[in-house]
């Protein structure tokens, strides 16, 4: 008995010395990012090395705003995200009742062709979307990336409203016209609400997915006021003297929507993105 | 004529009022809510394919605007076939490629099974697990450059004060280390992707397998390997074949870690079609380029719906 009360104990404590080292990998870069960007920039370069800050100070990220447009970089991919999710989710909501629940002629051809776009690669498709969106005259405007967003998110929100849909029952529907609801009607006001944590659960995922992109970002937009976050705080690092301090506050600053979602969404989060690789 | 009634009689203001009132056949519906997604398809990737497959027969250069734009035939293609960067880029893209479905498959697995144990402060393991996924790729190839930097990073650093190193290590500034750097980076930033498959195929996993495996006197390896292991496969599958399409394509994570560097040791082709395409501003030949990585991965996504089909 005592035998295997000291084997699971063991175990066990083998077991967490495994989460904490998982704990480690997973959270330093972000922890460092965080200790980088409190420190004074005499203490980053200091050799050898300083591992905490002291004295620690929120210079650098009062500095990240005025030393670049940091504020106009949070505004381009708030208005990119937000935009492009709303399009999506407008736009794969329709498409989504549609394959759940209507005779669709071709169904089939539709969802392959959603899973061929979900693993089309956007570099390739830069080299067209560049001449484009150059002779529309479309380059650096909002448009140039929350058109190609919005499709690359539409395969994975579609997937997970399709199951959404599927789940609502019919009889709901039916009953909605029988009192004298017309079809989209019925529609609008008892099954899209029904949807709603569906609909937020492709939300958030396409807003990530949008708020994290990059080579759309970096490859079609070349004027600096258009920079989205992640193109204009990778910009940071061609200086002869790379600013890490600056640079550490701005991804911290870009990772925090994220890690919101993930503290208060993370359920959400993993369902979401399971359904679309393993129920597609 | 008779077609053309039909359209008049159609757009009749009885039927127009009939369609704002929401009063839709099936067939209207089905038109009305896939109309969207349809236009966004054409516009966004089949118009867009057109054009890279039109390109790729031409020699557009947007650095010599008097050249025009004329038809060359297959000469973009010679000479993707002919140049050596080309095949470098690939064998870059076959290195750094198997070294980052590999290593995240195992991590991968080995995240999913701890995170799929219910334990005490579970949550926080499951938020170390998505966290690498949130990230934006450039990002944390960014913020892993600083670990790496060779004066000031917490890599050398770390090491100098633990005395297990004298003199700075150049992580990213020598070609073979500058590998191992980036297969890292990309390990860390996607093992969180594999492992987040397995976990639903691990939930998905019947109870009753392991109680009769109990009752059959299985230790806790023997489940593992003759329970979990052959009932994950198909979930293993899907996420090593995803993987191996994310790696093919990943532009950011190179970029941003060591822009191909040191000279063309790190540069897949992604980072070698954008330096044709937007350095050297060779519309034509960064097209031949591009058509080459979407068939690569249209032919992978081609296997996956095929095994998708066989599973049913």
């Amino acid at each position: 008995m005592r035998r295997t009360d000291f084997n699971s104990k063991l175990e066990a404590t083998g077991f967490y010395i495994v989460v904490v080292f998982l704990l480690f990998y997973s959270f330093f870069p972000a922890l460092w990012l965080l200790l980088t960007s409190l420190k004074r920039t005499r203490q980053i370069i200091h050799v050898p090395i300083e591992f905490l800050p002291d004295p620690i100070i929120f210079s650098q990220y009062q500095d990240v705003f005025s030393k670049a447009p940091f504020g106009r970089f949070i505004l381009n991919s708030v208005i990119v995200s937000l935009g492009s999710t709303l399009l999506c989710i407008f736009i794969a909501t329709l498409a989504s009742y549609a394959l759940a629940r209507l005779q669709v002629p071709g169904k089939n051809v539709f969802l392959v062709s959603f899973l061929l776009i979900s693993t089309f690669p956007l570099i390739a498709l830069m080299v067209p979307l560049f001449k484009i969106f150059r002779e529309l005259s479309l380059l650096n405007s909002y448009w140039t990336l929350i058109l190609p967003y919005t499709v690359f998110s539409l395969p994975i929100s579609i997937w997970i409203l399709t199951t959404f849909f599927r789940e609502i029952p019919e009889d709901l529907e039916e009953a909605a016209r029988i009192d004298g609801c017309s079809r989209v009607g019925a529609l609008v006001r008892v099954i899209f609400p029904l949807a709603a944590p569906g609909v937020a659960t492709a939300a958030m995922i396409s807003f990530v997915n949008s708020w994290n992109e990059f080579t759309l970002a970096f490859s079609l937009m070349s004027e600096r006021s258009m920079y989205t976050l992640p193109v204009g705080i990778t910009y940071l690092k061609d200086q002869y003297a790379v600013p890490w301090g600056l640079i550490s506050s701005g991804i911290i600053i870009a990772i925090v929507p994220l890690i919101i979602l993930i503290i208060f969404f993370q359920k959400k989060l993993i369902s979401g993105l399971t359904a679309g690789a393993i129920k597609g | 004529m008779k077609a053309t009634t039909k359209t008049f009689k159609y757009f009749s203001w009885s039927n127009i009022k009939r369609l704002l009132q929401g009063d839709l056949t099936e067939n209207e519906l089905i038109v009305v809510l896939l109309a969207p997604a349809v236009l966004f398809l054409l516009g966004m990737v089949v118009y867009p394919l057109v054009r890279v497959i039109h390109l790729s027969f031409h020699n557009v250069r947007l650095s010599m605007p008097w050249l025009g734009t004329p038809f060359v035939g297959v000469k973009n293609y010679i000479k993707m076939f002919t140049d050596p960067r080309f095949y470098h880029s690939l064998k870059v893209l076959g290195l750094y490629g198997s070294g980052s479905v590999f290593f995240p498959a195992i991590l991968g697995l080995g995240m999913a099974l701890i995170v799929n144990r219910t334990f005490p402060g579970r949550w926080l393991a499951r938020a170390a697990v998505i966290l690498p996924w949130a990230m934006p790729r450039a990002l944390t190839a960014l913020a892993w450059s600083w670990i790496f930097d060779t004066s000031y990073g917490v890599l050398n650093g770390g090491l100098m004060r633990l005395g297990i190193i004298q003199e700075s290590i150049s992580w990213l500034g020598n070609g073979q280390l500058a590998m191992f750097s980036l297969i890292f980076t990309s390990t860390w930033k996607t093992s969180s992707f594999v492992a987040l498959i397995l976990l639903a195929g691990l939930q998905s996993i019947p109870k009753q397998l392991y109680e009769a495996g109990t009752v059959d006197g299985a230790t806790g390896f023997q489940a593992f390997r003759y329970i979990t292991l052959p009932q994950l496969k198909s979930s293993f599958l899907i996420a090593l074949i995803f993987r191996t399409i994310v790696a093919i394509q990943v532009f950011d994570t190179p970029y941003a870690l060591t822009t191909g560097g040191p000279g063309t040791a790190t540069e897949p082709l992604s980072l070698y079609i954008y330096r044709v395409t937007l350095n050297h501003l060779n519309f034509g030949y960064g097209s031949a380029l591009a058509l080459f990585m979407i068939t690569m991965t249209l032919m992978i996504t081609v296997f996956y719906i095929t095994i998708l089909g066989e599973r049913g």
